[in-house]
């Protein structure tokens, strides 16, 4: 288990490096010079590029990477790092309540299958998963906040000591629900596979023809056999997920990552936007390796691949 | 779908040509098959072919500002008196053209780099590794900053979507194909002195398809809803009038003043299309797994 862990974490550093070459390759390619923009009107060829070199743009690429990385350590992540609380607490708020619709959905359609609740289920699974993230936060907070005023119109970031945790916590319902929305389809799908496959398998005939009631082997066998399948789709549906949170973050929350991305963006703030990006990537990064180091711990084939 | 043992399936001789005849009988006789093909065809002609031959006027109409629909104007009419049916028409080319260009090459990248990465140990880490890396930055991100260096455009979209889309489809083939890759057939193959171009197209690709697939049904969404978020004002660029359908639910959206007609149709067409498309990958799918009774398999 420690040598999967060990090479796991190996893995996961090697590409957070990648993740931030990448990150910064692109940035070079972000137009708009700073000697330029930060001088405003009256700004000289040989000002902007005495400004450049103050800020070592005219360094080598490699030796700008490192100082970038650098910085980025030692000035704390401008600021990053206090956006995350929220954008984590809706991520886990709209993961946990995806992860457990998907789990209802797919043993009550495994329990069902062929029958019309099956079919219904899987129209339904199939809706949801194809309207889009944007459309249903709108729809809700239209027909449960300015319809009926169920939830308060207030944006569901939360500004240190603007609003009570209460109130924050009715804002992040709509939030929630649609980030819900975009995962449960396809995670109760590849869990309904596994049920599918674990249904024919040795060990659930098994339990069969032993006389365990029906509802037993599913709780007991079936289900536990969608556990490796699950954490894999998690794994993957991640970035996606992220995106949708950014997206719902710029339009209904005031202090969170997805406004201080596209705040940075508007600006040509490109330090500022990398570190952010940078974050957002350790972040993926992280619940990646989590969900390997899981993986591995529920099932020893993963350790000895 | 049941999936029963090899041995159940009764043994067909003849070849490629009745097989692949076979999937296509299967398919037609399939209902997912026509009820998608039905929707996507509706679009298509609905986005393409009806503002051919039907142009209403789109100037500004101060009499007929947001209507609801009535018979003059089938979906109502905007805050500028525009005939919003038209509008819809419109609407639909931006995801229509540009979910399918994205998502076939990333689709096809996908599965290029998936096999290679099974096939060809060297290729295998610094491909996943890159892989990984892309799917660390939440997509949006670099359709945002393309979209910040060169402005809003169908091609850099479709460009954009595609580079941060293939890694999720390059993970799941090469996935497929490292079962695959241990399986008897593929030493038989290579025992018979099979070149490894020749092992990838004619073993492992066909016995992926099925894998292929799913991704592209999964790819078509997300290059749909990359594109619609691209196109979002106030994230991306608003694309002014007119517009695409995404950019339509966000100026639907009106605190003050809710007119539908403006709001759920262009929702409910990002949807549809992107419904269409899974439930014709599916049908596709399940046609061309042996596996799958029914049919017309016998």
């Amino acid at each position: 288990m420690t040598a999967y862990v060990g090479r796991r974490l190996g893995q996961a550093l090697l590409t957070l490096f990648a993740v931030s070459v990448v990150l910064f390759l692109l940035m070079k390619l972000f137009p708009g010079d700073p000697g330029w923009i930060l001088q405003g009107r009256g700004a000289t060829q040989a000002t902007a590029a005495e400004i450049d070199a103050m800020l070592g743009l005219n360094l080598p690429w490699p030796v700008q990477y490192l100082k970038w990385l650098q910085q980025l350590v030692a000035g704390g992540f401008s600021g990053v790092l206090g956006t995350l609380p929220p954008t984590l607490l809706m991520v886990a708020l709209g993961g946990g309540l995806g992860l457990l619709l998907a789990v209802l959905l797919a043993s009550v359609q495994a329990r069902r299958r062929g029958r019309l609740v099956d079919d219904v289920l899987t129209i339904a699974s199939l809706v949801v998963y194809a309207l889009p993230c944007f459309f249903v936060a709108l729809l809700l907070w239209e027909i449960f906040g300015l319809n009926l005023g169920w939830v308060p119109l207030v944006p569901a970031g939360m500004p240190p000591g603007a609003q009570t945790f209460g109130g924050w916590l009715l804002a992040m319902i709509i939030p929630t629900v649609a980030i819900a929305f975009t995962v449960i389809s396809s995670w109760s799908m590849h869990l309904r596979a596994a049920f599918e496959e674990a249904m024919h398998a040795d060990f659930v005939r098994t339990a069969r023809a032993k006389g365990l009631p029906e509802r037993l082997v599913l709780r007991r066998h079936v289900l536990r056999s969608g556990l490796l399948p699950l954490l894999a789709i998690i794994g993957l549906t991640l970035p996606a997920l992220l995106t949708n949170v950014i997206v719902l973050q710029i339009w209904f929350s005031s202090w969170s990552i997805g406004q201080l991305l596209i705040g940075a963006l508007q600006e040509r703030a490109n330090g500022i936007l990398m570190d952010g990006v940078l974050v957002v990537g350790v972040v993926v990064v992280l619940v990646n390796l989590v969900v390997d180091v899981l993986a591995a711990f529920s099932d020893p084939r993963v350790r000895f691949q | 779908m049941v999936r029963t043992q090899a041995a159940d399936v009764p043994l067909q001789l003849g070849g490629a040509w009745r097989a692949r005849h076979r999937s296509w009988r299967r398919l037609r006789h399939h209902p997912l098959f026509w009820i998608g093909a039905v929707i996507l065809v509706f679009l298509v002609l609905f986005c393409f072919a009806v503002p051919l031959v039907w142009h209403p006027s789109t100037d500004i109409d101060v009499a007929a500002m947001s209507l609801p629909p009535s018979l003059r104007f089938p979906l109502g009419t905007d805050a500028l008196g525009r005939n919003n049916l038209w509008t819809m028409m419109i609407g639909g080319h931006l995801p229509i053209v540009s979910g399918f260009a994205a998502a076939v090459a990333a689709t096809a990248l996908g599965t290029a780099t998936g096999l290679g990465a099974a096939l060809y140990r060297r290729l295998e880490a610094p491909l996943l590794r890159l892989a990984d890396a892309i799917l660390g930055i939440p997509q949006i991100v670099p359709v945002l900053i393309a979209e910040a260096i060169l402005g809003v455009h169908a091609v850099l979209l479709i460009g954009v979507v595609t580079l941060t889309l293939w890694p999720a489809t390059t993970r799941l083939v090469w996935a497929r194909a490292l079962v695959l890759r241990e399986l008897p057939y593929v030493d038989a193959a290579r025992a018979g002195g099979a070149s490894g171009p020749r092992i990838l197209l004619r073993h492992v690709l066909p016995n992926s398809a099925d894998t292929v697939i799913a991704s592209f049904a999964s790819q078509f969404g997300n290059a749909v809803l990359f594109i619609a978020i691209a196109a979002l004002p106030g994230i991306g660029a608003g694309l002014g009038f007119p517009a695409d359908w995404a950019t339509m639910v966000a100026t639907g959206f009106n605190m003050s003043n809710w007119s539908w007609w403006l709001f759920i149709p262009p929702g409910a067409c990002l949807a549809l299309l992107i419904i269409s498309v899974f439930l014709i990958c599916e049908a596709l799918r399940q046609a061309l797994d042996p596996y799958v009774e029914g049919g017309g398999a016998a």
